[in-house]
């Protein structure tokens, strides 16, 4: 697999922060969507929840493995897969499957559909070709694009189709995940790009965060009514 | 025109003539009183009791339904779940 992406050295601890931060939100995002099918007991919301919930766990093993896994090499910092140990190289494969996995859930989700067989179908086929690839970072985060370019999309189309402002700021906080992930393709050659990835990526989350919150809040205000 | 209503509200709707009537009600008053047509209420009511929101009763006199805990808790929760799902685009 050789060189995944190159840290620069002044950005090394930050980059885990931004991760940790990642997870946090998509995890807060999981728990709310849990809390909801409690209540509606609707399977979309479950299956929402779910990916987000893997987005989430790969987030944090993530931050694990820049913590542990990643090498100093004068100065920078690099990730590759020729020098790590079987855990390592285990505990990277984890990450990938379950990002893949959670983003593969909520395009099956907007797929308005109640067969697993399209999610399964999905899975499958991503991990296969990541399986076979030479590159497997550039493979997944292909992928990945691939399916936050489908998320944004759908989520543009509904907020065309009811006019509402968080679906909005939800279309632009994935639109802004997909250009993050696209420049993280890039992150084994120029390292600026792998920066400039978590920051977009963060302002993402952010809006992510602050649409859920808007939720809760006008729901709650809503129940008053 | 008045807006075609999604699952969710179909869901509040048929839940809230049940608790409207005391909390127990004919199907023959759901009929009349949600809107639908008999195949639909029919598929709602299935799916209402999967769910635990309403159980079925029989007596002497037919059928009738009675809203549960369940189904008193979405009607309560329901602004939100509504928020929710229509935002992340569920429904």
């Amino acid at each position: 697999m050789g060189r995944m992406y190159l840290i620069p050295g002044w950005f090394y601890g930050y980059d885990i922060f931004f991760e940790i931060i990642f997870g946090l939100i998509t995890l807060f995002v999981a728990w709310n969507a849990f809390k909801i099918y409690k209540i509606s007991e609707e399977k979309n919301t479950r299956n929402f929840g779910i990916g987000f919930l893997l987005v989430s766990l790969s987030y944090f093993i993530w931050a694990c493995i820049n913590i542990f896994i990643v090498s100093d090499i004068g100065g920078e910092r690099e990730l590759s897969v020729s020098n790590i140990l079987l855990l390592s190289t285990i505990s990277i494969y984890l990450q990938i499957a379950l990002f893949i996995a959670g983003l593969a859930l909520i395009v099956s989700m907007t797929l308005k559909t109640k067969e697993m067989r399209a999610f399964e179908l999905i899975l499958a086929i991503s991990l296969s070709a990541i399986c076979f690839s030479l590159n497997k970072f550039t493979a997944t985060y292909s992928i990945a694009s691939i399916f936050l370019l489908f998320i944004s999309v759908y989520y543009i189309s509904e907020f065309n189709r009811k006019k509402n402002k968080t679906t909005c700021m939800i279309a632009m906080a994935f639109s802004l995940m997909f250009l993050g992930t696209i420049g993280l393709l890039f992150a084994g050659s120029v390292y600026l790009t792998y920066v400039i990835s978590h920051i977009v990526i963060l302002i993402a989350y952010s809006i992510i965060l602050i649409s859920l919150i808007k939720i809760l809040k006008h729901g709650e205000k809503k129940k008053q009514a | 025109m008045e807006k075609k209503r999604n699952r969710l509200e179909i869901i509040r709707d048929i839940l809230k003539v049940i608790r409207d009537r005391n909390g127990r009600i004919k199907p023959t008053h759901i009929l009349y009183k949600s809107n639908l047509s008999y195949q639909m209420m029919e598929d709602y009511l299935n799916e209402l009791k999967e769910k635990e929101f309403i159980t079925e009763i029989k007596g002497k006199k037919g059928k009738t339904y009675a809203i549960t805990e369940k189904g008193m808790k979405y009607l309560d929760k329901y602004a939100i779940v509504s928020e929710f799902t229509e935002s992340f685009g569920l429904g």
